[in-house]
């Protein structure tokens, strides 16, 4: 049996939880990847009780359209309703449990429940009962009956859901890491929107692999993506001396974590010149550039214009990558592309991947073309740097199966200086590559599961 | 990527004049068929570089997303997004990146065998010839007796040149909404 002790969890087997995240000896135990009593906590512990990414407001544009997607395991609708809100509903009739929703996008004002024909709105809302008079009389109290309803969020666009109504709000929780969101997300005026649907595939490897990775392990591009430079797609991209400038950030509250990237060239003979070159970076062009000044503070400029977020995780699985990159037609040349990659729970040895590309709204047409094409040759599920990721994970997940590999270590050993002089909020490390972003993801992940 | 922008796309599709379809007894059904078999042998046989000797320059191949929709919004074909959405030259740097690159996805390959099947030929007199077919990928990986599957209906323009019949044009009308394969380190 399960106990929860005031020191914490104890597994099942008697294994305290706080034995398999040790920051002394930075390192986890590698059944953290495939426990089933353990992915059980987590769907508990921390899918219940964190803001969960469900897609970005461009997906459902107009009133009445929805998309269905899941939090943990639980499948959910995201509508906006006829009040033009965004609302995040159970997809479970109130009445006997069957699925109100089946396609997985459309508009439509109501969903009907397919087993006793009981209506909902967009909002949850109970509106009527198949013959309600002959079947309830006037005893059903509609209003008791509406469906299950997530806390909802909305940053930068992107829409957050959340179970808990004890839980902090969104706000709250992107009040310190939005600093450098605020570069990726929020840079101009009329945001971003989604390149299309999401590419979803399964990869058979635990959630937690992508998020490890994603959050700041840029030790592993050297080798893994070295065919990158090997192909003339991104020069230089396995030599360790170009990564001198990258500052890697974690944030202790959150468990978010990210790499930013002073390797790109800012010509900085004026301000101006400044701002239109780290702008270009981002994917946009100079007419953008005005917007970017006004929006970010003086505060974030100084990091800004010196390298921009690169790559990072918002706990516990949405990935972000942003990056000025070849589209992978050398014809095409240069684009950009900014990714994120949903990695969510689909029992302790898979995960389920959805990966969307954003671009800027108010972008030239053949230039949000050309990073739509690039998110998805690099990225998406024939993605040529996602590609190889995959088949690594799921090598590991394949070899900890045994009794002595679940109880192997996963070791993190690379620790660097903290850099006292950096600008930013977060704990960050000019002197890449490290390892201390992982540590701090899965210090997150251990003391939600022992809460 | 609302549905009905989706369905829009389709329309235009649809609304583009239907060739006639070519007799399974004519020769030039059979040049079809055997262009199909032979790309398919060379794609099991990891043999890239001769692959893309079949396509044509300015080739356009495409594999939209796929999703469940109700009846009444169409096929579920969503062409705002696409798992592929390539050219030459992009098909080509895969290519040399399974055949010359450090990688690991397909190091040690997979080893793949693609059944092509129901292929209907229709033209409309021109030097392109629109061939439908469906494929059947079977993919085993490592010592995994299960095989992974991508199941598809391949709509294609083969362009009659000087060198023969090249692909000018590809979709893959794939039939998970979910792919069922760890990932498209592949060519359909």
């Amino acid at each position: 049996m399960l106990q929860e002790h005031l020191v914490g969890t104890i597994l099942s087997d008697g294994t305290p939880l706080d034995d398999l995240v040790d920051e002394q000896d930075l390192s986890v135990v590698a059944r953290v990847m495939n426990d089933p009593e353990i992915y059980d906590l987590e769907l508990k512990k921390l899918f219940s009780r964190e803001w969960l990414f469900m897609g970005h407001e461009s997906e459902i544009p107009n009133k009445g359209d929805y998309v269905a997607r899941r939090m943990g395991e639980d499948p959910v609708i995201v509508t906006r309703a006829r009040d033009g809100e965004i609302h995040v509903l159970l997809n479970i009739c109130s009445h006997r449990g069957a699925q109100v929703c089946q396609a997985e996008c459309g508009n439509a004002t109501t969903f009907q429940c397919p087993y006793h024909g009981w209506i909902y709105d967009g909002t949850g809302r109970l509106l009527g009962v198949t013959a309600e008079r002959e079947a309830l009389g006037d005893r059903l109290d509609k209003s008791a009956y509406a469906l299950q309803e997530a806390r909802v969020g909305v940053y930068h666009g992107m829409i957050f859901a959340n179970w808990d109504p004890a839980a902090p709000s969104l706000e709250e929780r992107f009040a310190t890491m939005g600093f450098y969101y605020d570069m990726l997300f929020g840079l101009t005026d009329n945001g971003l929107e989604v390149t299309g649907p999401p590419l979803r595939w399964v990869e058979n490897t635990n959630w937690k692999f992508a998020s490890d990775n994603l959050v700041g392990d840029g030790y592993h591009t050297m080798s893994v993506h070295k065919s990158m430079d090997q192909l003339g797609l991104v020069p230089g991209f396995a030599d360790p001396t170009l990564t001198q400038n990258v500052t890697s950030v974690f944030d202790e509250a959150t468990g978010d974590g990210l790499e930013n990237f002073g390797i790109f060239p800012v010509d900085d003979s004026s301000e101006d010149a400044a701002w239109e070159q780290a702008t270009f970076w981002m994917g946009l062009t100079e007419d953008f550039a005005p917007q970017a000044r006004r929006r970010l503070s003086a505060q974030q400029a100084e990091v800004f214009l010196k390298g921009m977020p690169g790559v990072g995780n918002i706990f516990p699985n949405l990935a972000w990558l942003a990056l000025p990159w070849p589209t992978g037609d050398p014809d095409e040349g240069m684009s950009y592309m900014l990714v994120i990659r949903l990695a969510e729970p689909y029992g302790p040895e898979q995960h389920l991947v959805s990966v969307w590309g954003l671009v800027a709204r108010d972008l030239d047409p053949e230039l949000k073309e050309m990073q739509r094409k690039t998110s998805l040759r690099m990225f998406g599920s024939s993605g040529m740097l996602e590609q190889d990721d995959a088949q690594i994970w799921s090598g590991t997940q394949k070899s900890i199966r045994g009794a002595q590999g679940r109880n192997r270590r996963l070791r993190y050993p690379l620790v660097k200086p903290r850099n006292p002089d950096w600008p930013g909020p977060g704990y960050a490390r000019t002197s890449f590559p490290d390892e201390m972003n992982q540590m701090n993801f899965w210090r997150r992940w251990r003391d939600l599961l022992n809460g | 990527m609302t549905v009905l922008d989706d369905r829009r796309v389709e329309q235009e599709t649809a609304a583009k004049p239907k060739p006639e379809f070519v007799p399974m007894t004519s020769p030039v059904y059979a040049e079809a068929v055997a262009w199909l078999f032979e790309e398919a042998e060379l794609l099991d046989a990891n043999d890239f570089y001769a692959w893309l000797e079949k396509l044509h320059p300015e080739v356009h191949y495409t594999m939209p997303v796929r999703a469940t929709v109700r009846r009444a919004d169409g096929a579920g074909v969503l062409r705002g997004n696409h798992h592929f959405d390539e050219t030459f030259n992009s098909l080509s740097i895969r290519a040399r990146r399974f055949l010359e690159a450090t990688e690991y996805a397909e190091d040690p390959p997979s080893r793949m065998r693609r059944f092509v099947s129901n292929i209907r030929v229709r033209t409309d007199g021109s030097d392109d010839l629109d061939v439908r077919s469906y494929l059947l990928l079977l993919r085993s990986r490592a010592d995994s007796p299960a095989f992974e599957i991508v199941c598809a209906e391949r709509r294609d323009v083969l362009r009659r040149t000087p060198d023969g019949l090249r692909l000018a044009r590809r979709e893959i009308i794939v039939d998970q909404s979910t792919i069922g394969t760890v990932n498209l380190a592949l060519f359909l």
